[in-house]
């Protein structure tokens, strides 16, 4: 990270925990061997794998052989939806997404879409909870898979896990169940058994690992029609020659991230929450986006700052040495309102005008002190050259 | 994008920003729900027809802004026809001009 700068956008991409580089040298320099038997460089790689796949297994109450590399989130939703998809298919070709669900999600059912599947999109509320009664009514008897992002990206909202299971078991027949946990895994308890699913997805730079690794989980017995043909180096899956130094660093980040799973979530949530109350008393006319308290992961706050536009705000505070990101159309590569905000009910405004702030376990109170006073100034700042809110203080 | 120091300038000190007071033409362009609006407000010499003063007020982005702060410096001691031609019309489109008077 660039010294002195606040990074407040933890929910793209965290900095690299000390220990998870000093954890990936040796594997750089010396020991950078690929996984096979008999020899004693392919039995250490072997072994080394093995217990990264533990180490994630024992977090999600799952099994070691469970656990796939990957090389990020991206590639692991791309096996297990298609994958899923594939090898079901014969069973039936309707699948059930929803509309404030990650882009992996969404491309990957408007793809299966164009080739033969039908795909009904839940609708969501205006905390983002996906519909409960919608998903009752779209499941079908050619439902073959439903998949849902357990921690919403832009807003934080977790999904209602046990609801969401208990309709899926009372249909009469088998519905595959996937799961995206990039912004789930390390923030939430997630136990494969107790959520139900067959398939999820973690990424390890989300949780203070390195960038290029992550991991799918597959229930035993599940099948994946194979998506990507080649060589079979670090997975079954057929995945390439998978970094053996991003998978020990990725293992070490995630045993960083468990050794005090209860102590690490609710010092995000005590940050979140001095974040939120600073924000909501310094700075008038803002509104939070998404739920309030427990049913929100600890680590995101999503605030509209009304009368002026995020991308200004967004650009003023990275003047300022403050990264943040905003669902602002003018920062968007589509030129596009927040999709997720529009979703729930938004208005354009409210969309342009949003800022999310997600904090790390290196977030300090210190920090946030900093960004609530630059948000502040900037706030009035934008705001005394708004034309919006000239009009609302000439109505009062 | 990256903006060039130039834009970052404007936009983080803009030149002619604010409501003027008693101004002799306003008009609002954009909409919310484009992300972007901008009124301008002017002050026109009578015989000269010549720009006296200039200001705006911007919902937007950054690039907004300062092309709102740049198109207003340029169009500054114009006449109404130089600054529509040249500047103002070039940047938002055609202004529906409303006279204040």
């Amino acid at each position: 990270m660039q010294a002195g700068r606040i990074y407040l956008d933890n929910c793209v991409t965290t900095c690299p925990a000390p220990e998870v580089l000093t954890e990936m040298q040796p594997y750089w320099e010396k020991k950078f061997w690929f996984p096979g038997t008999f020899i004693s460089t392919g039995e250490s790689t072997n072994s080394l794998i093995n217990k990264a796949q533990n180490t994630i297994a024992e977090t999600l109450e799952a099994s070691a052989q469970e656990i796939h590399f990957t090389s990020g989130g991206t590639l692991a939703n791309n096996i297990a939806i298609k994958g899923l998809a594939n090898a079901y298919k014969q069973q039936g070709k309707h699948i059930i997404v929803s509309v404030v669900d990650y882009p992996d999600l969404l491309t990957n059912a408007a793809y299966l879409e164009k080739n033969g599947f039908e795909v009904t999109y839940l609708s969501a509320d205006s905390e983002g909870f996906i519909s409960l009664e919608e998903l009752k009514s779209a499941i079908r008897k050619d439902t073959i898979l439903f998949m849902t992002t357990a921690v919403n990206h832009t807003v934080g909202t977790i999904q209602p896990f046990a609801e969401i299971k208990a309709i899926l078991e009372s249909a009469d027949h088998k519905i595959y169940y996937h799961l995206d946990a990039g912004q789930g895994y390390g923030k939430i308890p997630l136990k494969v058994n107790e959520l139900g699913i067959d398939t999820m997805s973690i990424s390890a730079h989300k949780i203070h690992g390195p960038q290029g690794i992550g991991a799918l989980y597959q229930r035993t017995g599940t099948k994946l029609a194979q998506l990507i043909h080649g060589v079979k180096r670090v997975d079954n899956l057929q995945t390439g020659g998978l970094s053996i130094a991003l998978i020990a660093g990725f293992a070490k980040a995630v045993e960083l991230t468990f050794r005090d799973f209860e102590a690490n979530t609710a010092y995000l949530r005590e940050l979140s929450n001095y974040l939120l109350n600073r924000i909501e008393k310094e700075i008038p006319y803002v509104e939070l986006n998404g739920p309030r308290g427990e049913k929100r992961a600890p680590h995101n706050i999503n605030v509209s700052i009304d009368f002026i536009e995020g991308e200004a705000i967004t650009m003023m505070l990275d003047q300022k040495g403050i990264t943040v990101a905003t669902g602002s159309a003018c920062a968007s590569e589509g030129l596009k309102a927040n999709y997720v905000l529009m979703a729930m009910g938004k208005t354009h405004i409210q969309s342009h005008g949003s800022m999310k702030f997600t904090v790390s376990r290196y977030t300090t109170k210190a920090e946030l002190d900093e960004t609530v006073q630059a948000l502040a100034e900037i706030t009035q700042e934008l705001r005394n050259r708004s034309p919006l809110y000239l009009a609302m203080t000439k109505e009062k | 994008m990256q903006y060039s120091q130039k834009v970052l300038d404007h936009f983080m000190h803009p030149h002619n920003v604010g409501k003027m007071e008693n101004p002799d033409a306003v008009a609002t362009e954009g909409s919310p729900a484009c992300g972007d609006q901008v009124t301008v407000y002017l002050k026109v010499d009578d015989k000269t027809k010549t720009i006296t003063d200039i200001s705006f007020l911007s919902y937007g982005c950054a690039s907004n802004i300062a092309t709102a702060s740049i198109i207003t410096d340029m169009a500054k001691g114009k006449t109404l026809e130089e600054a529509k031609k040249n500047y103002l019309a070039g940047c938002y489109g055609c202004f529906g001009w409303t006279s204040s008077r």
